[in-house]
């Protein structure tokens, strides 16, 4: 039998708090199987590291208040500092998946949507109008409508809800991609006399029930609302007034 | 990726409660250490784990709260009822007493005992919210668990013990 290194304290105590590899953790076992006072004392102190584990580890049945509200920005602020690097990479991968983000800071002050300052980052502006920009050119690129999907094969796969589309309006691309909160969609539409829209369906990560509104004014009119956990954004045209109509007649459908 | 900080809350109130011995006081100690976390939320390591991260301020409040010597008569004294879940049927009393035996224990040891028992933290990440080398936690959890196991071998009761763990941790 291959002789092994000498059991030390510090084994036995690791062996007691778990924090031993499977090898090593084998080894002790042994030793105690031929040192029946050695093994008494690790079976003492394993129960009584359960009892303490019984007597102090007990779950929270109700957190105060003041503890969960300062909790909760202190959440926000490690958020925010871990996703800044997270969003640069969502955009340069999926350009199109960080209107989600986008989305998730304009939608979150509704209250004054109307007001260019509730948009927190011009970055996030950027991103949605060259992700819509990026599925015009391929919308361009695209011969032949694509005709094939339905529905209820985008609710199976996302959960996501899509509107009924007006007669004269075809869909050209549709894409599923991966976003923080769940899987979103993206569809470039042949939209009649609007020309290219793009319609995004995201999960900004809240959830709500909000009626059309027009996005902040950038050259590229933008309308979103959302459902639940679902926002809806239409991009594209040139004339906001006309799009916003399209879009309610959108949300109308969904419900 | 989202952060949530609210399922930090209860080891850091338990961590809290052992190092206090009162709820209240505990309660306050959380309280002032998400409050210096949201300060330092800007330094922490991006992707270092949360919860040694958030023990370690609880115990630097909580050093700083000594320092300061604030109601250290109340903290002496008293012991926090609702720290300790009532156990079942026959385990109860022999709970109560390891519990009661735990609270006695010097500061150090019991900081030290809590951190890797009932949190689970690893040696190296303990000796780290302790800032003392693992050497050092070792010695005071071997104390620690030297002192809890001869109040079990007085085998009369907790009282005893007070004297057995009332020394100080001063052998590192």
């Amino acid at each position: 039998m291959a002789p092994i290194d000498p059991i030390t304290e510090f084994d036995l105590a690791a062996y007691v708090d778990g924090q031993l590899p499977a090898a090593r953790r084998m080894e002790v076992a042994t030793h105690l199987a031929k040192d029946p006072e050695a093994a008494a004392d690790v079976m003492a102190a394993i129960a009584q590291r359960d009892a303490l584990r019984l007597a102090f580890g007990g779950q929270e049945t109700h957190l105060p208040l003041d503890m969960v509200d300062t909790a909760d920005i202190l959440s926000h602020k490690l958020t925010r500092r871990a996703g800044n690097g997270r969003l640069r990479r969502i955009a340069a991968i999926f350009a199109v998946g960080a209107l989600g983000w986008g989305l998730h800071g304009a939608l979150g002050p509704l209250a004054i949507s109307d007001s260019v300052a509730s948009v927190p980052a011009p970055a996030f502006v950027g991103d949605a109008l060259r992700a819509h920009q990026t599925a015009v050119l391929r919308a361009g690129a695209h011969a032949t409508p694509d005709q094939t999907w339905r529905p209820e094969d985008i609710r199976a796969a996302t959960a996501i809800n899509l509107p009924r589309l007006p007669e004269d309006w075809r869909v050209h691309d549709l894409q599923i991609f991966p976003s923080t909160f769940g899987p979103s969609v993206e569809m470039t539409l042949d939209a009649g006399e609007f020309g290219t829209l793009s319609l995004f369906a995201v999960r900004p990560g809240d959830f709500a029930v909000t009626p059309v509104s027009a996005a902040p004014a950038t050259d590229l009119p933008a309308a979103y609302w959302q459902i639940g956990e679902v926002a809806y954004a239409l991009v594209g045209g040139t004339d906001g007034e006309t799009l916003h109509q399209a879009a309610r007649g959108l949300s109308e459908s969904l419900f | 990726m989202r952060l949530n900080v609210t399922p930090e809350i209860g080891p850091m109130r338990r961590y809290a409660r052992a190092l206090t011995r009162d709820a209240a006081l505990a309660d306050d100690l959380v309280q002032d250490a998400l409050l210096r976390a949201i300060q330092a939320a800007d330094s922490v390591r991006k992707g270092a784990p949360l919860r040694p991260w958030l023990l370690t301020i609880v115990h630097n409040c909580f050093i700083d709260a000594l320092r300061a010597d604030r109601a250290e008569t109340r903290r002496r004294e008293a012991l926090a009822p609702d720290a300790i879940v009532a156990p079942a049927q026959e385990h109860a009393v022999r709970l109560g007493q390891v519990a009661e035996a735990f609270m006695a224990l010097p500061d150090e040891q019991r900081a030290a005992l809590h951190l890797v028992t009932v949190e689970g933290l690893a040696y190296a990440e303990a000796a780290a919210v302790l800032d003392v080398p693992v050497g050092t936690l070792m010695s005071r959890l071997g104390r620690a668990r030297s002192a809890l196991r001869a109040m079990e071998d007085a085998g009369d009761g907790p009282r005893k013990l007070r004297l057995v763990g009332g020394g100080t941790d001063g052998a590192d």
